[in-house]
């Protein structure tokens, strides 16, 4: 499939609106089997562009969602910067946008919450109910709100917007974003919070996150990401001046 | 001419999907221009000295005599510009006709010099006819070039491509905002006639033109080959050998940057360069418009693509090279005006590139800099929007919309969205990272700092400073260019002048201290002596 995309990316044919059929079931292939092709994903949006009566939101914010999952690359603002401005105000697409904005400022509890509201509604009743239940115990030991949602269990999250579910491997793809920009930030993280940033994964879930980069659990509750002042320390920029450029001087001042 | 001869121009049309275009309308843009020109040009006559200049014109140019050619490109027409028609048209292309035998060839390069001189030197610019004439014409010539059963036997100086693709686009660019132009300001004639030709000045016919030059030529394969050491012309083809079709297809590269850069795509602007070595002195770089056209539009998708330490890396080795060669260009007013425009506009682009991502940057690039840029970076430091607002307006290309608008309906609105939707864009970026100089300015005073300190500092409680840390890790660790041709790779790199790291609940700071230099400063006060000494002794 890659490969046939790829020749109707090529030249002009990008811009022959009867690809975008083809395209669009792409971007849906993309979501169902957790690949990414960022080139193609644009050509849709290209196609929107140039052609705003086959403009289609759900394939849109598909696209946005895919590009979320490639943080920390600049995807998804390369994506918004083609899309006209009062489609970015619309749903589901301005949802998106809130949840980038999320993560693009490291946001991430706040992220967690945010996906959690955009529960179905059949299963927000259940969810409520669920929370409801928590509320009760938690504000009797005096937690607030916002940790009650960040103790949701994973198994809720599965329950997600269908646009969201659609995503095989979303979460994931975020999670590891998080794990990319703990590991450039920490050189050791309490692992209840590291728990807490990844979406408040189980213990269990949360080894497995450390193991896979290679970290360690230590004793005192710490993870320890890496030894960061080997690579982030302090520079002195002293002036070192190259013969070449004063051979000329030393030459003319003979 | 055996071109002229062997075809009419009309016999290409579909070519580039003005064929459905319906000859038998009443609102006919040619024959209504055919009358307009009849009327207004019957009784004028050709001054001798414009004859002689047309008749030598052509002859060079029909002698293949390069030399030539760019003489009277350059200087010829320029000088008559300023003695004949400073503001006023160049004779029509009717007029000049008989005087060079009919030449078509000839009269669709006139034509080409005659409209980008009504789009450059006529107040009120052009008029809606001129503009589908000057499309016409453009096309008669890229099909003149592109349809030919092997290389056409025409040879232009490598300015003067450059600038046919270059005018190309802009009168395209031109097109796109006039027709969104309040209807207010048009007669009804002229909405008439913008709605019966949807496929004037259209975004897939320009893209279809540059595309075509790209591939007639075989640019791409050329440059990879180049870039690896071959010889380009094992591979270019029958037609891409020729300077001709290899320049208007390099050209057409920095074309498709500019084009898909003004629609706000950044990815496909730099992957059309993706076969050009920048780091490399280039065969190619000889036209000093088109490597700063190159320059500009590739520093400013980078900026966008929150790719800072590539923006500031572009824009200062260009912004050097201006600086370094700007006397070259003093005695050509026109190109000097339009390069001391784009000049200042890549250095409010690195201004705010420098803002967001403090790092070091060549010397003499940053002293003009603080010359002149200071103020506006420390309001941008303390996180003033309007300043962002403002040098962002006045650095940013015009975008376009690529659709034709709804002529029923006001567009004022409308036409402002492209620009609208790039400038917000940029503000929710600059926005996301905009408590990051304020952090940045408490690290720097630090070698260690207790989070709780700093979170103290910042008013904020620990979770939202840590969240704020994280961010400004993530914001300032960028993709950097490595290696490559492509311009799209790179790897994650963080050079920032100030970077930390957290260890339990203590922030460790590293920072960059720099110490005065000042051998530079001596070596160039050397040099400048030396020119005075040997200035003093030439006289």
């Amino acid at each position: 499939m890659r490969a046939t995309v790829a020749s109707l990316l090529k030249g002009i044919e990008r811009y022959n609106p009867e690809n975008l059929v083809n395209l669009e079931r792409y971007v849906d292939m993309q979501a169902n089997e957790n690949t990414y092709d960022l080139e193609a994903n644009l050509a849709v949006l290209k196609l929107y562009q140039f052609n705003p009566n086959l403009y289609q939101a759900q394939v849109t914010a598909v696209i946005l969602l895919k590009a979320l999952t490639n943080l920390p690359h600049s995807d998804f603002i390369l994506c918004k910067c083609m899309i006209e401005p009062s489609r970015l105000m619309e749903e589901p697409v301005a949802k998106v946008l809130g949840l980038a904005e999320l993560l693009e400022t490291a946001n991430f509890n706040e992220f967690w919450i945010s996906l959690m509201k955009d529960l179905d509604p059949l299963i927000e009743g259940i969810v409520g109910f669920e929370d409801s239940i928590r509320k009760c115990k938690y504000l009797e030991m005096g937690v607030s709100i916002g940790s009650i949602f960040n103790l949701t269990p994973i198994s809720l999250m599965k329950d997600l917007d269908p646009l969201i579910e659609g995503i095989v491997g979303f979460e994931d793809s975020i999670r590891k974003f998080v794990c990319h920009v703990v590991a450039s930030t920490y050189s050791t993280i309490r692992k209840d919070k590291l728990r807490q940033l990844l979406g408040n994964v189980t213990e269990a879930q949360a080894s497995q996150w450390v193991s896979k980069y290679g970290w360690t659990e230590q004793l005192d509750g710490y993870v320890f990401i890496a030894n960061q002042d080997e690579h982030i320390r302090t520079k002195n920029i002293t002036e070192k001046i190259s013969f070449d450029s004063v051979a000329a001087i030393m030459a003319s001042g003979r | 001419m055996s071109w002229a001869t062997a075809t009419e121009a009309e016999d290409y049309t579909g070519y580039y999907g003005y064929g459905e275009y319906d000859m038998s309308h009443t609102g006919d843009p040619r024959q209504d221009m055919e009358y307009e020109r009849h009327y207004a040009t019957h009784s004028y006559i050709v001054p001798e000295v414009i004859k002689n200049f047309l008749v030598y014109f052509q002859k060079v140019i029909n002698q293949r005599d390069l030399l030539e050619i760019q003489n009277s490109y350059e200087n010829g027409f320029n000088k008559l510009t300023d003695r004949f028609f400073k503001n006023t048209a160049w004779p029509e292309a009717e007029v000049v006709a008989p005087i060079v035998n009919n030449d078509k060839r000839f009269l669709i390069l006139y034509k080409e010099l005659y409209y980008r001189h009504v789009y450059a030197r006529l107040s009120g610019g052009p008029s809606l006819s001129q503009r589908f004439d000057s499309y016409f014409n453009y096309c008669d010539l890229f099909n003149y070039i592109l349809n030919a059963d092997g290389p056409v036997p025409l040879e232009l100086p490598d300015q003067w491509l450059w600038d046919i693709v270059d005018e190309f686009i802009y009168q395209f660019q031109s097109f796109s905002i006039f027709r969104h132009k309040s209807i207010g300001k048009k007669t009804e004639d002229e909405i008439e006639l913008l709605k019966e030709n949807p496929k004037m000045w259209n975004v897939h016919s320009v893209l279809n033109v540059l595309h075509s030059l790209v591939d007639k030529s075989n640019i791409n394969k050329q440059l990879e080959v180049y870039t690896s050491g071959g010889d380009p012309d094992s591979v270019a083809g029958e037609f891409g050998q020729h300077s001709l079709y290899k320049m208007l297809g390099y050209f057409s590269l920095v074309g498709l940057l500019r084009l898909h850069s003004l629609l706000g795509d950044y990815y496909q602007a730099l992957k059309a360069l993706e076969n050009i070595d920048f780091n490399k002195k280039s065969l190619y770089s000889r036209v000093p418009a088109c490597q700063i056209t190159t320059f500009y539009f590739v520093g400013f998708a980078y900026m966008m693509m929150r790719r800072y330490q590539d923006a500031i890396r572009t824009l200062s080795n260009i912004l050097l090279y201006i600086q370094r060669t700007k006397t070259m260009f003093q005695n050509k007013t026109q190109l000097y005006d339009q390069i001391s425009k784009t000049n200042d506009q890549m250095y409010t682009l690195l201004s705010m590139c420098l803002v967001l991502y403090p790092m070091r940057i060549d010397e003499s690039v940053h002293s003009h800099l603080r010359e002149k840029y200071q103020d506006k970076m420390n309001k941008m430091q303390r996180g003033d929007m309007a300043e962002f607002e403002a040098s962002f307006a006045f650095a940013c290309p015009k975008f376009l919309s690529p659709v034709p608008p709804n002529y029923e309906l006001d567009n004022t609105a409308k036409s402002k969205e492209p620009f609208a939707l790039q400038l917000m864009v940029f503000k929710d970026e600059v926005n996301q990272q905009i408590q990051v100089p304020t952090i940045r300015s408490y690290l720097k005073l630090y070698t260690t700092l207790p989070i709780a300190k700093l979170a103290a500092f910042m008013d904020m409680s620990d979770d939202e400073l840590c969240t704020q840390l994280m961010c400004f890790k993530h914001k300032m660790k960028n993709l950097v260019w490595t290696k490559g041709t492509s311009g799209l790779d790179g790897e994650f790199q963080s050079a920032s002048e100030v970077d930390f790291f957290i260890d339990k609940d203590m922030i460790h700071i590293a920072d960059t201290k720099v110490a005065r230099r000042y051998g530079d400063f001596f070596i160039r006060q050397f040099h400048k002596f030396d020119e005075i000494m040997r200035s003093l002794k030439a006289t």
